[in-house]
């Protein structure tokens, strides 16, 4: 070798006044990077809980009435398609970590999806799916016009649907019904099994599968509402009738 | 001054670092402890020129002295080192890989015991000379993918455990045991190719 490295190296050392960084640094970091691994495991577990929610609110309890192509409009993609970013930058940050590369990658994607699946469904089970998604509607850019997508189809002609306001009390099982488009309409509510009946009031806005039977005329075979407001109530499509 | 030597030469790495946070002129002693063998590990793993490997070295050292307080006990020193010498080694090969003769006629320092080590493993004829022996092992491993060739530099002739490559690769030992499978196939395929004999 040439040159004397020990020295050189010495030297710029003094010369340039190095220090080693203060053990502070390193620490903000490892935090930060842990920080930034709860973070992604949070969002994809808040992820998880929209799509447990759009599932079994919507998907699960339409099943019978959507044709293959609105099932496409209800499916949770947008969640799970951030669920699954959201597991692979917990996955990044994980490796990130001091001790992160020891863990084989497949052994952190099991464990960041696992954690996000509990957190999601825990989430879930305190009904904060619909808050949860309404405050997406407004804040997350792009799934406003997909939730506005799927409002829209309430709105048109339809054979088996209809969404408006409640504007009568139910009585024998039926009640009024302003459509969105300002049509009015009876609701025959006899074939909605009792198990599902909600109480419904005046100003309610719901959602009506069934069958359009005659001009003003629909015959509900399940009622859902439109924007139902936060409770914590486990049944959220229970529907009783006023007496 | 000799004291002091002798006094820091019985102190482990972590000790040594423990006193340079305190008194930078103690980083001299780690300097010396890793500077051939980093020398050695640049060289093969790069073929860089000696002027080249001098700079990286002293890029390697200002890096360490930079971070000595993110070093943990829990791990190994020299896993350590030789994790910020493999980054930066393989950052300039990198970067200046069209202009790196890997054929330059430089010898690589090879000891018995590393060559025993191969000629162990891949049923090779230890009677052979050992400077022509080491000269196609260079050859070979020239041609070989850098991720497969460094981790046979790791085992053949730094001589580390799977752990500790683990710990400079920064992966899992697992995936360590894989590349090293690996590594040994594609070695024993070049010499074939090159009709090489042992």
């Amino acid at each position: 070798m040439r040159k004397n490295i020990a020295e050189l190296t010495l030297e710029k050392i003094k010369d340039s006044k190095m220090k080693p960084k203060s053990k502070w640094y390193f620490l903000f970091r490892e935090v930060m990077i842990w920080v930034l691994f709860g973070l992604s495991i949070i969002i994809g577990s808040i992820a998880f809980a929209l799509i447990l929610h759009l599932l079994k609110n919507d998907l699960w309890l339409m099943r019978r009435f959507l044709r293959i192509h609105e099932y496409l409009l209800y499916f949770p993609f947008f969640w799970l398609i951030l669920l699954v970013v959201f597991i692979v930058l917990a996955y990044f940050h994980w490796q990130k970590t001091e001790k992160g590369y020891k863990f084989q990658p497949i052994v952190i994607i099991l464990v960041s999806v696992v954690l996000s699946l509990i957190l999601g469904t825990v989430l879930y089970s305190f009904d904060l799916g619909r808050p949860i998604d309404r405050g997406a509607m407004k804040a997350v850019p792009g799934y406003g016009k997909m939730a506005k997508m799927r409002g829209e189809h309430w709105m048109g002609q339809s054979q088996n649907r209809l969404a408006g306001e409640v504007f009568s009390e139910m009585k024998d099982k039926k009640f009024l019904l302003k459509s969105f488009s300002n049509e009015d309409w009876n609701i025959f509510a006899e074939q909605v099994p009792d198990g599902e009946l909600i109480i419904i009031k005046i100003g309610d806005k719901i959602r009506i599968l069934g069958e359009r039977e005659d001009q003003n005329i629909f015959q509900a075979k399940l009622i859902l509402p439109w924007e139902k407001p936060f409770n914590k109530s486990k049944k959220p499509l229970l529907m009783k009738e006023n007496h | 001054m000799d004291t002091a030597k002798n006094s820091y030469s019985n102190l482990t790495d972590a000790e040594i670092v423990d006193l340079t946070i305190q008194d930078q002129n103690v980083f001299l002693y780690i300097i010396n402890r890793y500077e051939k063998p980093l020398y050695w590990y640049i060289k093969r793993i790069s073929s860089c020129r000696d002027e080249e490997i001098e700079d990286i070295l002293q890029d390697v050292f200002i890096k360490v002295y930079q971070n000595l307080n993110n070093y943990k006990p829990n791990l190994k020193f020299s896993s350590w080192i030789y994790r910020i010498a493999r980054n930066l080694a393989i950052d300039y090969y990198r970067k200046n890989k069209k202009n790196i003769n890997s054929d330059n006629t430089d010898e690589w320092f090879l000891d018995r015991a590393m060559l025993k080590h191969i000629t162990d493993d891949f049923n090779v004829d230890d009677n052979i000379d050992n400077k022509a022996l080491a000269e196609k092992i260079k050859s070979i491993l020239n041609k070989m993918d850098l991720k497969y060739r460094e981790v046979m530099i790791y085992k053949y002739f730094e001589e580390k455990s799977y752990e500790e490559i683990a710990d400079i690769l920064k992966k899992p030992i697992g995936t360590v045991g894989t590349l090293i499978n690996r590594a040994k196939k594609q070695f024993i395929k070049i010499s074939e190719q090159e009709k090489t004999e042992f």
